[in-house]
C-alpha cells in the first residue's frame, strides 16, 4: 500500500471495538495541542488514538503534519492543551510532573533522529544513562547495559567514547539506551532519518528483533517502506489523524 | 567551546578569587602580627615627651631659678630634668635628644667642607642617659656613658657608612669628624637604635658640647623614657610635674593611648582591607560561575532535554547543575587555598616576616567558595529546570 493510497485512497477511522480500546496500552481522546503565540499554532486537533500492547504503529505523514508533536504527547514529553490521555490505564493529561516523569522513565524508551548521545562519555555510560531515573538498583546497571549493548551488537564498542562512533553505531547505542530498562513502549522519531540505506535497514531489523521480545513500538517516519513493516499506519495530516491497518 | 573547557574557565575566576582571599587575609594577619609585635613592645615600655623652644626674653615662672628650671645645656629641657624623671617609679632610663639642628650644621670628614658630599648625615644632640634609654650598643675606642662636654661625637652605623668611616679604622687610629669646621673626636659607632631609628643615620653630639660650640637647638627637644611594663601610663601622667613643677603644661607627653590608637588604626585598616578584598573576590567568583554556568546550560540544552525525556524532573536538573557548580567550588577552593598559602609563605620569606596563616582561613575560605559556587549555580540551575524536553530535543 502506497502513501498516496493511504492519504488519498481508502481512509477509515480506527475500527476496533470499544473493549479493545479500553484495553489499549496507550489511549488518547480528543487530544489537542496548541502552541501559544502572536499567531497560535494548532499542532494537533481533536485526535483519538490507541496503541495496543505489543503493537507496532507507524505515524506517517508529510513534514509539518504534526507527527513528532503527536509522538511527544504520547511519550509524555508535551502536555496536551485539551483532551485526555491514558498510559496503561492511568490518566496523564492533568497528572503532576512527578507522575509524568515516573511514567516516562518506566514505560517509555526514546530513540531520536539526532541520537542525542553524550559525546564525551563512553557507549556503556550512555546506555546506563537510560537507567538513571528508574527503580533499577545501581549495582545492576553495568550488567543490564552490557546486555542491551549485546542485543544491538555493540559489545566491542562498550568503552569507546560516543563521539568516535559511526552514524549507524550511534543509533544502535541510542537504541540500547532506550531498551536497557525494558520499557513497554519504544518511541522512535525518524530513527533512520540520519542514516544511509544500509544502516537504516540494519536499524529497522534491530527494531523488529526487539519487538519480537515484546513491547509496543510507535515510530514516526515519512518512509512508506518503514510504514509498511508496521502493524498499523496512522496518517497524520494537518494535525489530524487517519488510520489504516498496514496490512 | 567544550564542556570541560567551559567548566575550567568558570572555575578559574573562582580559583583566582580564593587565591586572592587567602593571600590577602593571611598577609593581613602576617602584617598585623609584625605591627602588633613592634607596637606592643613600645606601648608597654616607652614614653616620649616634647618641649618647644624657650623664649628667653619672656619672664621666667616664679621660683624657676630655685627649681633649676632653666633653658640650659643644649636642650630646652630644664637642668636635671632627666634625673628627676629617672627618679619616678617605674622609670628605667631617660634621656633627652634633639634633631632640630637639621642641615644647619655641615658635617665632613675633613677640615674643609666636602662639597661633593651632599648626603652628609644630620646632627643630633643627645643628653646623658639617652643611649641607655634608646637601648643602643656603642662600639668604639672610647665608650662613654656620660655624655659630658668633651669635644667628641658618635656616628650612627648608617652615618658611618655614608662618611666612609669603618669601625676597624677607628680601632686603629683616632679619627675626627668636622661639624661646621669644629673637630670632634669620633668616640664610637652606635648600633641597634630601634627605639630611635634616626640615631642610626646621624652624627650624635653630646648636648653640652653642642651648646658650647653651636648654640641651642632651634626647634625644641624631646625626652625618651623607657619604663617597666605597665608603668607607661603612670609615668606619662607624672612627667610634666617632674620636669616643670610650676608649669607642667609646658611639657607635651605622647600618651600610650595615642600609640595604641595608631596601632588600632592600622589594624582596623588592615582588617577592612581584608574584608573588602574578600567581598570583592566573592562577587567576582560568583559571577564567573553564574555566567559560565548559564552559558553551559544553553550549550547543553540537548543533553538536559534528554535527561528530562528519560524521566528527569525539573528539580533533578536543578540538583545536577547545583552539584556541578559546587564541585567547581571544591576544586577552586582547594587549589586556591594551596596557591594562596604558597604566596603568603613566599612573600614572608622575602620580607623576613613570620608568616601567619590562620587555620580558620584555610577551612572557612574553601567552604565559602563551595557555598558561593553553589549559590551562583542557582541561576543556571533555575534555567536548566525550565527546559522543556520536547523543545530542547527538537532544537
Amino acid at each position: 500500500m502506497s502513501f498516496n493510497d493511504i492519504v488519498f485512497g481508502r481512509l477509515s477511522s480506527d475500527s476496533r471495538t470499544a473493549a479493545d480500546q479500553a484495553a489499549a496500552l496507550l489511549r488518547a481522546e480528543s487530544i489537542t495541542l496548541t502552541y501559544d503565540g502572536v499567531t497560535p499554532v494548532h499542532a494537533l486537533t481533536d485526535i483519538d488514538l490507541t496503541v495496543g500492547y505489543g503493537e507496532r504503529i507507524a505515524l506517517i505523514g508529510p513534514s509539518g503534519a504534526g507527527k513528532s508533536s503527536l509522538l511527544n504527547v504520547l511519550g509524555l514529553l508535551e502536555v496536551p492543551s485539551a483532551g485526555e490521555y491514558w498510559v496503561d490505564g492511568q490518566p496523564t493529561a492533568s497528572a503532576s510532573e512527578k507522575t509524568r516523569a515516573q511514567l516516562r522513565s518506566s514505560t517509555f524508551g526514546f530513540i531520536f533522529q539526532a541520537f542525542h548521545l553524550l559525546d564525551r562519555r563512553s557507549v556503556l555510560e550512555n546506555v546506563k544513562l537510560g537507567l538513571f531515573f528508574t527503580e533499577v538498583p545501581q549495582r545492576e546497571w553495568n550488567d543490564r547495559a552490557a546486555q542491551a549493548l549485546e542485543s544491538v551488537g555493540l559489545t566491542h564498542r562498550m568503552h569507546t567514547p560516543a563521539r568516535l562512533l559511526s552514524g549507524g553505531e550511534r543509533q544502535r547505542a541510542a537504541i540500547a539506551r532506550a531498551v536497557v530498562h525494558s520499557p513497554s513502549v519504544l518511541m522512535a522519531d525518524e530513527p533512520t532519518g540520519n542514516l544511509d540505506s544500509r544502516n537504516s535497514a540494519r536499524v529497522l531489523e534491530l527494531l523488529a528483533a526487539l519487538h519480537r521480545d515484546g513491547g509496543a513500538q510507535v515510530i514516526v517516519t515519512h518512509d512508506e517502506d518503514v510504514a509498511a513493516q508496521m502493524d498499523r499506519a496512522i496518517v497524520v495530516f494537518d494535525g489530524a489523524v487517519r488510520c489504516e491497518p498496514a496490512h | 567551546m567544550s564542556t570541560p573547557v567551559r567548566s575550567l574557565l568558570g572555575s578559574v575566576g573562582l580559583l583566582i578569587s580564593v587565591t586572592a582571599v587567602i593571600s590577602v587575609l593571611s598577609l593581613v594577619s602576617t602584617v598585623r602580627f609584625q605591627v602588633a609585635d613592634d607596637f606592643d613592645v613600645r606601648k608597654a615600655t616607652e614614653v616620649i615627651a616634647h618641649v618647644s623652644p624657650v623664649d628667653t626674653d619672656a619672664p621666667q615662672p616664679v621660683g624657676a631659678a630655685d627649681e633649676g628650671i632653666l633653658p640650659v645645656q643644649g636642650t630646652t629641657f630644664p637642668a636635671q630634668s632627666a634625673e628627676r624623671v629617672r627618679a619616678l617609679s617605674g622609670v628605667r632610663h631617660a634621656g633627652v635628644f634633639s634633631d632640630s639642628y637639621g642641615q644647619s650644621l655641615l658635617v665632613s670628614t675633613s677640615i674643609l667642607p666636602d662639597s661633593a658630599a651632599p648626603t652628609a648625615p644630620p646632627v643630633m644632640v643627645a643628653g646623658p642617659g639617652l643611649f641607655e634609654a634608646a637601648e643602643v650598643n656603642v662600639h668604639g675606642t672610647e665608650f662613654r656613658t656620660e655624655l659630658g662636654s668633651a669635644d667628641i661625637a658618635y656616628l650612627g652605623a648608617s652615618a658611618a657608612q655614608t662618611l666612609g668611616i669603618s669601625e676597624e679604622t677607628l680601632s686603629n687610629e683616632s679619627r675626627y669628624i668636622f661639624v661646621s669646621g669644629k673637630p670632634l673626636l669620633i668616640a664610637g659607632v652606635v648600633h641597634g637604635s630601634g627605639r630611635l631609628p634616626q640615631l642610626g643615620g646621624a652624627v650624635i653630639v653630646p648636648a653640652e658640647t653642642a651648646l658650647k660650640h653651636f648654640g641651642p637647638p632651634q626647634d625644641g627637644a624631646s625626652m625618651l623614657v623607657t619604663v617597666a611594663p605597665g608603668a607607661a601610663a603612670n609615668v606619662a601622667e607624672a612627667m610634666p610635674t617632674a620636669v616643670f613643677p610650676t608649669t607642667p603644661d609646658a611639657l607635651r607627653v605622647t600618651p600610650p593611648s595615642e600609640t595604641e590608637a595608631n596601632r588600632r588604626s592600622v589594624d582596623s585598616l588592615l582588617v577592612n582591607l581584608g574584608i573588602g578584598v574578600a567581598a570583592l573576590a566573592s562577587v567576582i567568583g560568583a559571577a564567573s560561575i553564574a555566567i559560565t554556568g548559564t552559558i553551559g546550560v544553553s550549550a547543553r540544552t540537548g543533553e538536559l532535554g534528554l535527561r528530562r525525556a528519560i524521566g528527569g524532573r525539573p528539580r533533578d536538573l536543578l540538583k545536577q547543575i547545583l552539584f556541578e557548580s559546587a564541585l567547581l567550588g571544591v576544586a577552586a577552593g582547594l587549589i586556591g587555598t594551596i596557591l594562596g598559602t604558597a604566596i603568603v609563605l613566599l612573600v614572608s620569606l622575602v620580607q623576613g616576616w613570620v608568616p601567619v596563616v590562620s587555620p580558620l582561613h584555610i577551612i572557612v575560605v574553601p567552604m565559602a567558595a563551595i557555598v558561593v559556587s553553589a549559590l551562583a549555580g542557582f541561576i543556571p540551575a533555575w534555567r536548566a529546570g525550565r527546559i522543556q524536553p520536547a523543545a530542547a530535543l527538537r532544537n
